[in-house]
């Protein structure tokens, strides 16, 4: 009832360990490759291109921390989007308020203060009571609570544009003269954000508190009779994930539009989907999904504009039951038989 | 005075019934496979357009109606066949895939019928007098027609043979077996009944709304509010559970505009699920 099921390997920890020099180095490879990758892309591309780029990125970020949320604490929210929204209309009414450098670092810190205390807030309600709210019920609440966000935002216009957004804010500024207009400026700040926070995330879960998250998502029985805090875990964690989301959320402002549809079922979906694609349980994942299926969409809406959706569906229902593992784990098994 | 809260009441009711209609199949399927089925909503949605194909083929309403259940219920079928029943064991996994049928669903029926909006015509479009208030024959009527649905839920559940089976895997599928209960048969059976139902619900709602491919979507969040709040697995939850929400928006409705309504009755139900995660009627 409590668990994400997707069948896994050793902890990503304990498998670095067991490797020489050699295979460190090897292991090193695509990170580097990646990075240079991403800094290139603007080099190459219109600006058109890289303003799609720059919201993929903040998309995958959004479903990195929803993969977060599943693997350490076996919670899968469906209503992710909203913690998203959060940050955004965060930003977005800061920068109404106190345009300039002042309201953007404001703006900045707000979307993740309000995306991961409402988070708290929400599950030490949820998961610290005597009768733990978790498994498909975490799924129904979050998806309630996203539709009452969405509810609130449409209802309260005079302070939110209710269903026509909100637009006019000031540019965010990140440095006097350093405004975030146009695609290519906020491009490079999402993707210096996204590869920091992947990072810190991924040394934060190898500590012993990672560890133990990991222990009490694969057997919350067990772990909580050797004294593992569950409740309080899963807390720690969904903070964590509706900051993350937050930022994601305050990111995609300069490169999106600020509107209820962020808290809708649709674009929780799509994180879900991005997220189950892409491949659960290695947080990048996420990213490769959402950019993977952003960059096809693009590229096959085109000729097959009313199959899209279609296809997504049918993709996401044969993944679940064929390859749960999604695109990341297709690439680990290759890797895995070319490896010296 | 008297007019308008009787008014008042008869609309609660009103959304009760439809929303305990609308949950119904939902119930069926969470509180006997413990599955939460994420493609309901289209499934109720693909029952609207079964009556606007049949209506248009023959002009009548009331064989839609009649055509709904069983042309959901067979997608029910092959959903039950083809995806539910292999992710037994991973009931997250479960969810993922019938979000995966929903949009399926959802973007066929925009390749059959186009993504506009489309009108199904009132059969009965009179109203009724109660007392000082005159009010809408169909809404009345669906009232009557959820009342109905629901005893034979019942007697079905409680006083049949397969409703016995059902109970009898619902508590230890093993121990059933064991008793020469073919269990792959009677989840099936469950999901195609839950099915059905969803469909008859779309059927029965499509007068009411403007039908398109998102319509299930707005009910979706109070659909689930209705089984969750009053209790899994029982019908007097479902009841209870129904008249909460759908009473309540009702009421709250009078006094607040409905958009905020709507929101607060949820937030009402989130705070129910908090402290009784069991459901108030258990």
């Amino acid at each position: 009832m409590s668990s994400v099921d997707a069948p896994r390997e050793a902890p990503p920890g304990i498998a670095e360990a067991s490797r020489g020099t050699l295979g460190r180095a090897w292991a090193a490879i695509p990170h580097i490759a990646v990075i240079l990758l991403l800094f290139a892309y603007p080099l190459v591309a219109s600006d058109y291109q890289i303003g799609l780029m720059a919201q993929f990125l903040t998309f995958g970020l959004l479903a990195m921390s929803l993969d977060l949320l599943g693997d350490r604490a076996g919670l899968v929210s469906f209503g992710h989007g909203a913690w998203f929204g959060l940050g955004a209309y965060a930003l977005a009414l800061t920068l109404e308020r106190v345009p300039g450098v002042g309201g953007t670092y404001l703006g900045f810190l707000l979307a993740a203060v309000v995306a991961g205390g409402f988070a708290a807030l929400l599950g030490s309600q949820l998961f610290l009571g005597r009768q733990r709210v978790g498994g498909v019920y975490f799924g129904i609440v979050t998806l309630a609570v996203a539709a009452i966000l969405q509810l609130v935002v449409m209802g309260w216009s005079s302070f939110t544009g209710g269903s026509n957004g909100l637009y006019g804010f000031a540019t965010p500024e990140l440095a006097p003269g350093l405004e975030l207009t146009g695609s290519r400026a906020p491009y490079v700040l999402i993707a210096i954000v996204c590869i920091l926070i992947y990072y810190g995330l991924t040394w934060a879960l190898r500590s012993a508190l990672g560890l133990a998250l990991l222990a009490a998502r694969q057997n919350p029985k067990r772990a909580e009779s050797v004294g593992v805090p569950i409740g309080r875990f899963q807390l720690i964690v969904f903070a964590i994930a509706g900051a993350i989301a937050g930022i994601a959320g305050a990111l995609y402002v300069p490169v999106g539009f600020v509107s209820p549809d962020l808290f809708g079922l649709t674009f929780s979906t799509y994180v879900i989907v991005w997220m189950v694609l892409g491949g659960r349980g290695a947080l990048i994942g996420g990213f490769v999904g959402a950019i993977g299926l952003g960059q096809l969409e693009t590229a096959l809406s085109g000729t097959f504009v009313t199959l899209w959706l279609l296809m997504v569906g049918v993709l996401l229902i044969v993944v679940v039951l064929v390859w749960p593992r999604g695109a990341l784990g297709a690439l680990a098994t290759v890797t895995r038989a070319v490896r010296p | 005075m008297t007019a308008t809260v009787l008014t008042q009441v008869v609309n609660g009711l009103s959304l009760a019934s439809i929303l305990i209609l609308i949950a119904l199949g939902l119930a069926v399927i969470f509180g006997l496979l413990g599955v939460i089925n994420l493609a309901h909503a289209d499934l109720f949605m693909a029952g609207m357009y079964a009556v606007v194909l049949v209506q248009g083929v023959t002009g009548s309403f009331w064989l839609g109606v009649l055509a709904a259940p069983l042309a959901v219920g067979a997608v029910g079928l092959v959903v039950e066949r083809g995806v539910v029943r292999w992710l037994r064991d991973r009931p997250l996994d479960t969810l993922l895939a019938t979000l995966g049928v929903g949009i399926v669903i959802r973007e066929g029926v925009k390749l059959l019928f186009g993504a506009g909006y489309r009108q199904v015509a009132n059969p009965l479009p009179g109203n009724i007098a109660i007392g000082p208030v005159a009010y809408p024959v169909y809404r009345l009527l669906l009232i009557a027609v959820t009342i109905v649905v629901l005893a034979a839920l019942a007697v079905w559940l409680y006083r049949t043979a397969p409703g016995l089976r059902l109970r009898a895997m619902l508590q230890d599928r093993e121990t059933a077996a064991a008793f020469g209960i073919d269990p792959d048969r009677a989840s099936l059976f469950a999901f195609v009944i839950g099915a059905a139902l969803a469909g008859l619900a779309g059927a029965l709602m499509s007068p009411l709304v403007t039908v398109g491919p998102d319509v299930g979507i707005i009910y979706l969040a109070r659909a689930f509010m209705v089984v969750v709040v009053g209790g899994v697995g029982s019908v007097l939850g479902l009841v209870g559970g129904g008249v909460i929400i759908g009473g309540g928006d009702a009421l709250a409705g009078y006094f607040l505009n409905p958009t905020i309504a709507n929101a607060a009755v949820l937030v009402l139900a989130v705070i129910i699920l908090r402290f009784r995660p069991g459901g108030l009627f258990r």
